[in-house]
């Protein structure tokens, strides 16, 4: 094995678990006829981006425990985004990492919340670390950035540099940005997605270029609060290598895709206290 | 009073030779006093150069300042003007990068410092200036309006890591324009010389989302100015590193061509930018 197949899908996130559900295996299942190994999804695919996700959060650890099954039967690993209540009572915004055999391999949380993060009850992380993705004796060490940690806020540390230098081979971007709504500054809503657009795109670019860290971002196809929506999603999703897109989807809609990297530019060799565990 | 106030831009060379250098500007001042520039913003580091030897010789930049001085007075020209200066501050003599701003009548106004240096500034001795400042700016014949202005230069407007936003620092300041002397790498990208083209490409879109987003944001309008030189003064005809204009609301008002000497200015609506004291609740 030289190569890894990342993919990723542009799906609809709605307010519902339930279409949620499906949304995600039928992107499992595309992820299976095509030898995926590891299938990225939009932030909060699975819980929705809604105020209300945690009203019933027994439905959605369901879900997420069909969900783990159903990638694990399909031999497909996920990192899959989703709202969360964790176990020390906090509520996140996560991508959550699963090998293809379905073995739970971490999770990492929004670092920076926004407003409606803080409407949804969602804690920003501070906390930055990797995900150890292991492949044949070696792994692969992922960080993972939801939605503006790739961005950036004033005044904050930039996440991408910070997870490059803690040695991050491969940046997983699961994202749902605002978009198609009037900006509270008075301004045009078309302007102020093209002005976000553009900041998106040239975020995602500079980043992989200064950094050298190839980037897989995927967006959510539907508004932001999960209604129905056909337009241009707020940002791109592909993967970007040294400030180019390599593989680009369509804007608007159900898309797929996937990008096969080759391993000896972004595994290293696995520490021992792994390998004895 | 003035309803409107006429601010330039000069998209100039700015070479490591002082000399050249005055006579360049002294023909952007010239222009700016033929079309009634009230304030007239050039590069970073326009004066002295942005070059390692800027500080070989500090009388003779201090002689080039004042001549500068002397003929933006004369010909009835306000300054926003970018240079390398060994400033006496409180603790000494400082090397800092700058903008000097100086009313059409000469009076010098104050400076705004670079507040994010870089590794060339590191290596020219230049120490960066925590300290975010407004400008006050005075406008039209009798002073008795003024605007507040936040001086960036170059990387000060894109941000750096683990530092202050200056930007939106200036914002919540209540300034009401921003005025961006710049004069970014562009036409050799040092860590590998073979992805200049693409490095141009990614850092010239890189400016443009700033620009776009910060005015957007901010409803603040940007004018930017930069070198059409290479950063170090060598002599280069190809695209400067940003665009050099006026961005209000997220679009661009005014731009010129990317190469070369080009001039600008554009009408401020006073109104929009004018700057209102605060009450004075004393007086109620």
């Amino acid at each position: 094995m030289t190569t890894i197949r990342f993919a990723g899908a542009q799906i609809p996130v709605t307010p519902y678990t339930q279409t949620n559900v499906m949304e995600i295996r039928r992107a499992i299942d595309w992820a299976a006829e095509n030898r995926v190994d590891y299938l990225v999804t939009p932030e909060a695919s699975l819980s929705g981006y809604t105020k209300d996700f945690h009203n019933n959060h027994n439905r959605i650890i369901d879900a997420l425990l069909e969900i783990e099954k159903y990638a694990a039967n399909k031999h497909v690993g996920l990192c899959l985004g989703t709202l969360w209540d964790e176990l020390d009572g906090i509520r996140r915004n996560q991508i959550r990492f699963y090998n293809p055999e379905g073995i739970f391999l971490g999770a990492v949380n929004k670092h920076f919340q926004i407003e409606y993060d803080t409407e949804v009850g969602v804690l920003g992380d501070s906390r930055k670390y990797l995900i150890a993705l292991p492949i044949n004796d070696k792994i692969i060490p992922i960080g993972g950035l939801i939605c503006v940690d790739m961005y950036g806020v004033p005044d904050q540390p930039s996440i991408p540099y910070i997870l490059k230098n803690l040695g991050a081979t491969v940046l997983i971007h699961s994202t749902n940005g605002i978009r198609n709504i009037k900006p509270t500054n008075g301004l045009s809503t078309e302007l102020s997605d093209q002005i976000a657009n553009d900041w998106h795109d040239i975020n995602l670019r500079r980043a992989s270029f200064l950094r050298r860290t190839p980037i897989l971002t995927v967006d959510n196809c539907y508004m932001f609060d999960g209604t129905e929506y056909y337009g241009n999603t707020s940002s791109e999703s592909g993967v970007l290598i040294d400030g180019e897109w390599v593989t680009k989807v369509p804007r608007s809609g159900t898309q797929y895709f996937y990008y096969d990297l080759p391993l000896t530019n972004i595994a290293i060799d696995m520490p021992d206290f792994f390998k004895s565990t | 009073m003035t309803d409107i106030v006429r601010f330039g831009g000069a998209q100039i060379p700015c070479s490591s030779s002082i000399d050249a250098n005055l006579i360049t500007l002294k023909k952007a001042i010239d222009w700016a006093a033929e079309n009634d520039v009230e304030y007239l913003v050039t590069p970073e580091a326009a004066l002295s150069g942005y070059s390692d030897d800027f500080n070989d010789n500090p009388a003779k930049l201090a002689d080039a300042l004042a001549e500068i001085e002397l003929y933006a007075i004369k010909k009835h020209v306000g300054l926003c003007l970018g240079t390398l200066w060994n400033e006496i501050e409180f603790n000494g003599n400082i090397k800092r990068n700058q903008i000097r701003y100086y009313k059409n009548d000469g009076k010098f106004l104050g400076i705004t410092n670079k507040n994010i240096t870089i590794e060339q500034d590191a290596r020219m001795g230049i120490v960066n200036d925590h300290r975010i400042l407004g400008m006050i700016l005075p406008v039209g014949p009798t002073s008795e309006q003024v605007i507040l202005a936040g001086g960036l230069i170059c990387v000060d407007l894109f941000g750096t890591i683990d530092r202050d936003n200056v930007p939106s620092v200036l914002y919540s300041m209540g300034i009401k324009l921003m005025i961006h002397a710049t004069n970014g790498m562009r036409g050799e990208w040092p860590t590998n010389p073979e992805e200049t083209e693409l490095a141009d490409e990614v850092m010239d879109h890189w400016h443009d989302a700033n620009f776009r987003r910060y005015s957007f944001l901010s409803k603040v309008p940007i004018i930017t100015v930069d070198n059409c030189y290479m950063m170090d003064g060598k002599e280069y005809h190809g695209k400067t590193s940003s665009q050099s204009g006026v961005i209000i609301n997220g679009r661009w008002a005014t731009k010129v061509p990317r190469t070369g000497t080009q001039y600008f200015y554009y009408d401020f609506n006073l109104k929009d930018i004018v700057y209102t004291p605060p009450i004075n609740t004393d007086t109620l």
